[in-house]
């Protein structure tokens, strides 16, 4: 079994099928790119995975162990950490505190909550400075200007150590600049071993860092495979551009 | 001195206060919740420290510390049995179903323990203090003394612990906070705890303070406890025992007037309205 599978994962909203039979395959150390149009179902997809929803039908296994149904923050002990699509910092506290909340997950519940956790603060400072935040580590989180509080969400889904990372639209409101920045991040955190799943509406920045994309519309799969396969799918053409561009484009 | 004197008295009020509105303002934090059953809390803690003193031992410490534990497993118990099935539904609800709680505590006391004010025979050696211009009794010193204890370990939790920097997190965000790991409910229901545990000391302090305990013994102390976390700007800990002490002392030095022939209890709610008016966000909020 490969890291994380979803069989006919399904999400209904009242009479709306936001999440459609969806079998998503992500394998060890891939960065696999999620897309599609908007009201796609990729923000519901993270949200099922990670337990901040439950599915209608269909199952989710993640390390051969099935995690549908589990509270969120036991799934992120598990190993899959997130961001979302809207930063969220703890906007009152500061950018290391930030990471620090996160880093603690694994010992909420073990060594004593009472138990100080000054000794973490190396740790958490290790990691914003791999993501160029070390400067600002003792300013309020919510001062940070937009690009560096996403970089901030991802510095704390780093200090969970997660084995999977869902970014949910990473790029979004970064400038050309930034995003190259962020590219170079990804690749990094990659580089050690972790799997990522990105979901992203700007086509050229999934295209070049992505192995695998998986192609959503209308909560269906309607296409899988590397970016230049994908790219020239009809279907992906059809459903970015509307009926009838196949031809136009083609 | 007078002034000394009175500096005193409001101390020992102001700490009572404090220390109700912090586990008060905790809850309404992370949950957003108006925990009117808080003060039930406190009257239980003060029965089952009366209990502690009839049957068991007339032991301050232990009455205290029994107390503070019913106090703290019963907050858990109202978070966990109630709260939690709840919390997704509008606000007013488990405003409502708190109220419930509340009410149905002080039947439960009235029904166990009769309608009449017990006296509080606990023993306690503590020292005192005795100058030219004023003094503190034993009660009041011990009142001031581990009040300060209190509040000093819970600024330590908040501010140096795991759990102190999770329950932040969770005040700020609730669900961000579950995504990067905090078990939510865990922490919840710690905080509920710690904050009914105080309440429970608070109540036990009084009924020694008073020599009294009673059913309804919560009620003035609810609607106040309301005031103060309002005064202190939703939330803020810091906030609420600054509060606390604050309206503590207008109450003490406006009562000690001879000219003021207002109900004492009415102040902290002419201070709320005018508050109200005119920083909505309270004196310490941000909102």
């Amino acid at each position: 079994m490969e890291l994380l599978e979803t069989e006919g994962l399904t999400k209904d909203f009242g009479g709306l099928r936001a999440v459609d039979h969806v079998d998503l395959v992500v394998r060890r150390g891939e960065i696999h790119g999620v897309i599609g149009p908007n009201g796609a179902g990729k923000t519901t997809l993270f949200n099922l995975i990670t337990g901040y929803l439950r599915p209608t039908y269909g199952a989710i296994h993640f390390k051969e162990r099935r995690i549908d149904g589990l509270p969120t923050h036991r799934i992120v002990t598990l190993g899959i950490a997130r961001t979302f699509q809207i930063v969220r910092p703890f906007t009152e506290l500061s950018v290391l505190e930030n990471v620090l909340v996160a880093w603690g997950h694994r010992y909420y519940r073990k060594t004593g909550p009472f138990r100080p956790y000054a000794n973490a603060r190396r740790r958490a400072r290790e990691i914003l400075e791999s993501v160029g935040l070390a400067d600002r580590a003792d300013i309020p989180a919510g001062t940070l200007p937009i690009g560096l509080q996403r970089r901030l969400e991802i510095a704390r889904a780093m200090a969970l150590e997660p084995e999977l990372m869902l970014l949910d639209e990473p790029a979004a409101g970064l400038t050309e600049e930034e995003i190259g920045g962020l590219k170079e991040l990804v690749g990094r955190i990659v580089a050690t071993g972790v799997t990522v799943v990105l979901v992203e509406h700007r086509m050229s920045f999934v295209m070049d860092i992505c192995e695998v994309i998986t192609v959503l519309d209308h909560g269906r799969v309607i296409a899988e495979g590397a970016p230049e396969e994908v790219a020239h799918d009809p279907a992906v053409i059809e459903a970015y551009l509307g009926t009838g561009s196949v031809n136009a484009a083609g | 001195m007078d002034f000394l004197q009175q500096l005193v008295f409001a101390l020992v009020l102001g700490s009572s206060y404090a220390l109700i509105a912090i586990g008060l303002t905790m809850v309404y934090g992370i949950l957003k919740v108006l925990h009117v059953a808080h003060a039930g809390i406190y009257t239980l803690g003060a029965y089952m420290a009366l209990l502690v003193v009839t049957h068991l031992t007339r032991n301050f410490w232990v009455a205290l510390l029994l107390g503070m534990v019913a106090a703290g497993l019963a907050g858990v118990l109202i978070y966990r049995g109630v709260y939690y099935y709840i919390l997704r539904r509008p606000r007013i609800v488990p405003l409502i179903v708190s109220i419930g709680i509340f009410t149905a505590m002080n039947e439960l006391f009235r029904l166990l323990f009769g309608p009449y004010q017990h006296a509080f025979p606990a023993v306690l050696r503590f020292p005192m203090v005795i100058t030219p211009y004023f003094l503190i009794t034993q009660k009041q010193l011990l009142i001031i003394v581990l009040t300060t204890f209190f509040l000093l370990m819970l600024y330590l939790v908040l501010n140096k612990t795991r759990v102190g920097l999770a329950w932040q997190a969770c005040s700020q965000d609730l669900s961000m906070a579950g995504a990067v790991g905090v078990p939510v409910d865990w922490a919840v229901a710690l905080n509920f705890l710690l904050g009914s545990a105080l309440a429970g000391a608070a109540g036990v302090l009084m009924a020694f303070y008073r020599n009294m305990v009673y059913p309804t013994m919560g009620n003035v102390v609810a609607y106040k406890a309301f005031v103060v976390v309002v005064l202190g700007g939703f939330g803020s800990v810091r906030g609420s025992v600054i509060a606390g002490m604050l309206l503590a002392l207008v109450e003490t030095f406006l009562g000690s007037l001879e000219w003021f022939n207002f109900p004492r209890d009415a102040i902290a709610f002419l201070l709320l309205i005018l508050v109200l008016m005119f920083r909505p966000k309270g004196l310490f909020g941000r909102l």
